[in-house]
């Protein structure tokens, strides 16, 4: 069995008070962003950056298409080479959802288990919240949130006037969302809960957490859209980024599962051209979103500092480049760790020369000569559940505690 | 209060637990959570299942004087039967249910590749003021041609050259046609296409291009409904080579033809306008061997997805249920495959016999030869009769060593395949049972459907009249509906405290491993060399075996597709090696119990369009459909969508989300029937009743009974 997480709880206020999850949808290409390689780095036949000047340094060495984050990476842990043991964009849906190999459809997703079930008094009215391109997958007994649809050739539905549950609370009338609430928190009766089983509690408790929701709407600052870019691709990404930022610092969801685009990062026609098409439409406005982290607050101090953010996809790119100038499937991953107990400016992972996964070290999360590990996804999800006080194999989270990722 | 939330409460909330009832034919022992809820008289059973048959056949419950008639009529003098069969004629479930049922997301979502908006048309104004139409930009006004437009053959417009190009159908640089996604002005690498013949690859107005993305889909769900209303056998969907079509369908298939014979005009153009509007059954043109088969080579099935592997996926979850599979891929395992073009090219003969890749890729790659003259949308959107294969075809199942035929390589010949297999049957009982019984189903219930099943005989009308009369008949005996809330029952199970780092396996784990494990787990060949005999003698298992036990029977994964271990057994077994693993910390068991064996699962309602429906009802306002384009996850007049109304309803769940979506879709209902202050008030009390949407459990089985 893997090493399991110790069940620790840290020191109260240690825990983030906010966990986001993005997932790129399609898989984001490591040579251009985590894991650059030159051409003597890689075996024949494998893709390669053209020449050293592509390679950028953010205290370590990036790919040119993370340019756009390159000065904020001092608070981001990169983990290269995460097996997730699967080449299939279902799978690995399900699999990110859950951030774990070997689920299945109906197992709820980690941000449930973030909001709803870390330990003490939830502070937020919902535990978890869903945006972007949600799939069904996602969808648990615990779920509120947002579908954007998809729509010309494939990708997510550029309108920006795309509209979900958070978008018709936006424009219900305060006094109709009180009306709502009254109305559905007059089926709760007045029976002794102890008398119900899970399932029945759990109805009720859902039933009072939409009539909360409604509630804390009347208190809480609206939200204002705004126009980060020209581009409809970005700008749709920007929604989303902006929804995100204000549901932490209207202090309305503890844990936000973003999903970005339907395969958008899907590269197996012209790899290059995609991935600098979707990787500068995201980056671009994530840097702008982490810059709003850093400066706006809620109480509790900077959304950054309270704030733990992962980026990854739900498969890797393979190194070659195949005979339509793209890259297929490949079942291992780079991921990003940003916030609060990050080891900030730090490169976890090795790979090799066809940009497989290397045994690391436990300790450093370096490569390791001799008693190594390869990381795999259920690492990432066990060590989130730890960060956030929990215990994972209550929860099925068998991994290893990637305790290198911590802040010293 | 409402009368129908107190309903809700009194069942909801055991509040009602004291009040007098009749004795319960299948009376529950203390302690459980049927001890808390009455039985429901006989009289009160009948109605709850009219209203439920109601509702599984038409997404709608019955209205109150339907509901008197055939409550009292099923109580007095029978006419189960006639009921059915009467709602198996409504409009409502031909129209609806049954093509939602039998080809799912193909009757809901449009192909988003067939018309991009880059290809709709610009205007500029002649030197005459005429309107001249242009693609990427505008010309000069003498490199105009005068050109018959498609979509109104007895008129003529104008059209930059460059916009035109009705010769051109393949760009030998790219190595693409005209019509593939990557031509659109939008996307192509080069300026080589235009609008072809008669320009029918442009649309002069979005909304034109919408009505066709409808068109498609009316296209499958129509035709499903009229081979349901006639009540031909099930393989007829997936056979049939006529189609019931609007013109904006038929325009299509003329276009794939001019595509694929490169006509210097749209075959049939001036004919066009004499098809009928609302459409009519008609064969389709082949212009290569089988080259139509039922549902399956329709526009918005063929092309809904990017590539025909993700198509065969799509096509298998509508055939099998398939669901995706891929795990335990190992890197070193998968960089064998080498460079090739895995998803498009010849790549796929090395990937289906990969050992990780098999137990999908054989199935789906072997499949996709089959259609190989229909090309991938971002090479060509029409069939190439040459692409077409010859000769015959292998067919497999679970991975290459599961060979379970051969065939002519067309799509009948996938059709002939596919449907003769037991994966066909009994995905469709799975499909029709699931839709009743949302994720309670009993092996009884999927053996009752495939009992005699052949696809040439059996109709979907059929098995649906079965389903209903085997639900209305348990139900009226007496049977309360399936429990789901496996972690209430899990919470029995008690392994005693122990510190040995080996972990006890009890007698009823034992039992079910010994069942449904050890063909493929006993002695020194077992699978993945996992050999649990010793184990099974010791009933001890070290922790690691245990927990990659644990992992693949939570993700049933194992046992693998089509064994026997069914949904009952498999919470029975995961109960156990849960408790096991945590015997010595109680209140980390029960958590787990109700995390990794009930998935911490609200409790099930009917399908989304059901619970609009409810709504409409409850609120006493027809929005309807404005147009016949689907609106399955949102009343018409308010236009909301939910994701609910994309999720199976085995995973639908009673969430915070399916709470706050209906409630604001009662507050759209409620205020367009003009209600306010006190009166919208108890209208939206009314509409918001969970008791509107949550399908009856034993827990909820009183549902129906005034408190």
């Amino acid at each position: 069995m893997r090493q399991r997480a110790a069940t620790v709880h840290r020191p109260a206020g240690a825990a983030p008070e906010y966990f986001v999850i993005i997932h790129l949808h399609g898989g984001f290409d490591a040579l251009l962003t985590t894991d650059p390689k030159l051409s003597k780095d890689v075996a024949p036949k494998f893709d390669f950056l053209a020449d050293s000047s592509q390679i950028l340094d953010a205290g370590f060495p990036i790919g040119p298409q993370l340019a756009p984050i390159q000065a904020k990476l001092n608070r981001f842990a990169v983990l290269n080479g995460v097996a997730v043991q699967t080449a299939n964009h279902p799978t690995g849906d399900i699999q990110t959802a859950c951030l774990r190999t070997k689920v299945a459809v109906g197992t709820p997703p980690i941000v449930d288990l973030l909001g709803w079930s870390s330990p003490g008094p939830l502070r937020q009215t919902l535990g978890s919240a869903y945006l972007g391109a949600t799939g069904p997958e996602c969808y648990s007994g615990a779920f509120f949130g947002n579908k954007d649809r998809p729509g010309d050739l494939g990708e997510v539905d550029h309108d920006p006037t795309q509209k979900g549950t958070f978008e018709y609370l936006d424009e219900t009338p305060h006094e109709d969302l009180l009306r709502m609430a009254k109305a559905m928190r007059s089926h709760r009766g007045s029976a002794k809960r102890a008398s119900l089983t899970d399932q029945q509690q759990l109805d009720v408790t859902n039933v009072e957490r939409a009539a909360a929701v409604f509630e804390r709407y009347v208190q809480i600052d609206p939200f204002k859209r705004e126009s980060w870019s020209e581009d409809p691709r970005a700008d749709n990404i920007a929604r989303n980024l902006q929804r995100t930022a204000w549901l932490l610092e209207q202090d309305l969801a503890k844990a936000v599962f973003l999903t970005i685009g339907i395969s958008e990062w899907d590269s197996h026609w012209n790899n290059a051209q995609i991935q600098k098409k979707w990787n500068g439409a995201f980056f671009n406005m994530f840097s702008r979103f982490l810059a709003g982290l850093e400066t706006r607050s809620n109480g509790g101090g900077t959304l950054a500092d309270q704030t733990v953010i992962v980026v990854l996809s739900e498969i890797g790119r393979n190194g070659m480049i195949n005979d339509a100038m793209g890259k297929d499937h490949f079942p291992e991953i780079p991921v990003l760790f940003y916030g609060k107990g990050v080891r900030g400016g730090s490169l976890f992972g090795a790979t090799g020369t066809r940009m497989e996964a290397l045994p690391i070290s436990p300790v450093d999360g370096k490569r390791a000569t001799a008693g190594g590990f390869l990381p795999l996804l259920d690492d990432v999800g066990t060590t989130l559940l730890r960060w956030a006080g929990m215990d994972p194999p209550t929860f099925g989270y068998h991994g290893r505690d990637l305790r290198f990722l911590d802040a010293v | 209060m409402t009368s129908r939330a107190a309903l809700f409460v009194c069942v909801l909330l055991s509040a009602c637990s004291g009040s007098a009832a009749s004795p319960s034919p299948h009376p529950a022992g203390p302690g459980t959570p049927e001890a808390h809820v009455a039985a429901a008289t006989p009289h009160e059973v009948t109605s709850q299942v009219v209203t439920a048959l109601f509702l599984h056949a038409t997404m709608r419950r019955p209205s109150p004087a339907d509901l008197a008639l055939w409550t009292s009529r099923l109580d007095t003098q029978g006419g189960l039967e006639q009921l059915i069969d009467t709602l198996l004629d409504a409009p409502r479930f031909l129209e609806m249910v049954a093509p939602k049922l039998v080809a799912d997301r193909m009757t809901t979502v449009p192909t988003r590749y067939l018309f991009p908006l880059a290809w709709l048309l610009k205007t500029m104004k002649g030197p005459g003021g005429e309107s001249i139409y242009y693609i990427k930009k505008p010309c000069a006004p003498d490199a105009v041609d005068v050109v018959k437009p498609w979509w109104e053959p007895t008129t003529r417009v104008k059209v930059c050259k460059d916009a035109h190009r009705p010769e051109r159908f393949f760009n030998p640089n790219t190595k693409i046609y005209c019509d593939s996604v990557k031509s659109a002005p939008s996307e192509e690498l080069d300026d080589f296409c235009g609008c072809g013949p008669n320009l029918m690859r442009c649309f002069p107005t979005a909304a034109l291009r919408d009505t066709f993305n409808d068109s498609l889909i009316h296209e499958v769900s129509d035709t499903i409904a009229d081979l349901t209303r006639q009540n031909r056998p099930l393989a007829d969907v997936f056979t049939t080579n006529a189609t019931l079509r609007d013109r904006n369908s038929e325009t299509i298939y003329r276009r794939w033809k001019t595509e694929a014979l490169r006509l210097p005009e749209l075959a049939g153009v001036d004919d066009l306008p004499s098809w009928p509007e609302k459409g009519k059954w008609a064969p389709r043109d082949m212009l290569g061997p089988d080259e139509h088969a039922g549902i399956l080579t329709m526009p918005n099935t063929i092309f809904e997805s990017s590539g025909l592997r993700p198509v065969m996926k799509n096509v298998f979850t509508i055939l099998w249920c398939s669901q995706p599979d891929s795990t335990s891929v190992k890197t070193d395992e998968f960089l064998k495959v080498g460079g090739a073009n895995l998803r498009a090219g010849e790549g796929w003969q090395r990937l289906v016999a990969l050992p990780v890749c098999t137990s999908c890729h054989a199935r789906l790659d072997y499949s996709m030869q089959f259609f190989q003259g229909y090309l991938d949308v971002r090479v060509g959107e029409h069939y190439e009769a040459a692409g077409q294969r010859t000769g015959s075809m292998n067919f497999y199942s679970r991975n290459i060593d599961d060979f379970r035929g051969k065939d002519v390589p067309t799509p009948m010949g996938f059709a002939r395949l596919s449907m003769s297999q037991p994966e066909f049957g009994e995905c469709f009982a799975h499909k029709i049972n699931r839709h009743i019984y949302g994720p309670n189903i009993e092996p009884d219930d999927e053996a009752a459907l495939l009992e005699g099943f052949d696809p040439q005989r059996t109709t979907f009308r059929g098995l649906m009249r079965t389903a209903l009369l085997r639900y209305a008949r348990k139900r009226l005996s007496g049977a309360p509906p399936m429990a789901s809330d496996v972690g209430a029952q899990a919470a029995n199970a008690v392994i005693a405290p122990s510190a040995d780092p080996e972990l006890p396996l009890s007698h009823p784990a034992i039992e079910i491993i010994s069942d449904s494990c050890m063909d493929c787990h006993d002695g020194p060949d077992a699978e993945s060399g996992l050999d649990l005999r010793e184990y099974l003698s010791k009933q001890m298992i070290p922790p690691e075996t245990f927990a990659k036990i644990l992992d693949r029977v939570t993700a049933r994964q194992m046992p693998p597709m089509g064994s026997t271990l069914e949904p009952r057994k498999r919470g029975e077994l995961l109960t156990e090696l849960v408790s096991s693993e945590f015997r010595n910390d109680p209140a980390k068991r029960a958590r787990a119990l109700r995390h990794v064996v009930g998935q911490d699962r609200a409790s099930g309602p009917y399908p989304f369009e059901a619970a609009i429906t409810a709504i409409e009802d409850a609120v006493g306002v027809q929005l309807g459909r404005t147009s016949r384009k689907r609106t399955n996850t949102g009343l018409a007049a308010s236009a909301k969508r939910f994701l609910e109304g994309d999720v199976s309803p085995e995973y639908l769940q009673f969430s915070p989300d399916f709470s706050a979506a209906t409630g604001l879709l009662a507050l759209d209902a409620c205020k367009a029937a003009g209600l306010r202050d006190a009166a919208l008030d108890e209208c939206l009390a009314r509409a918001t009743d969970p008791a509107l949407y949550i399908r009856p459990t034993p827990y909820h089985s009183s549902m129906s009974r005034a408190p």
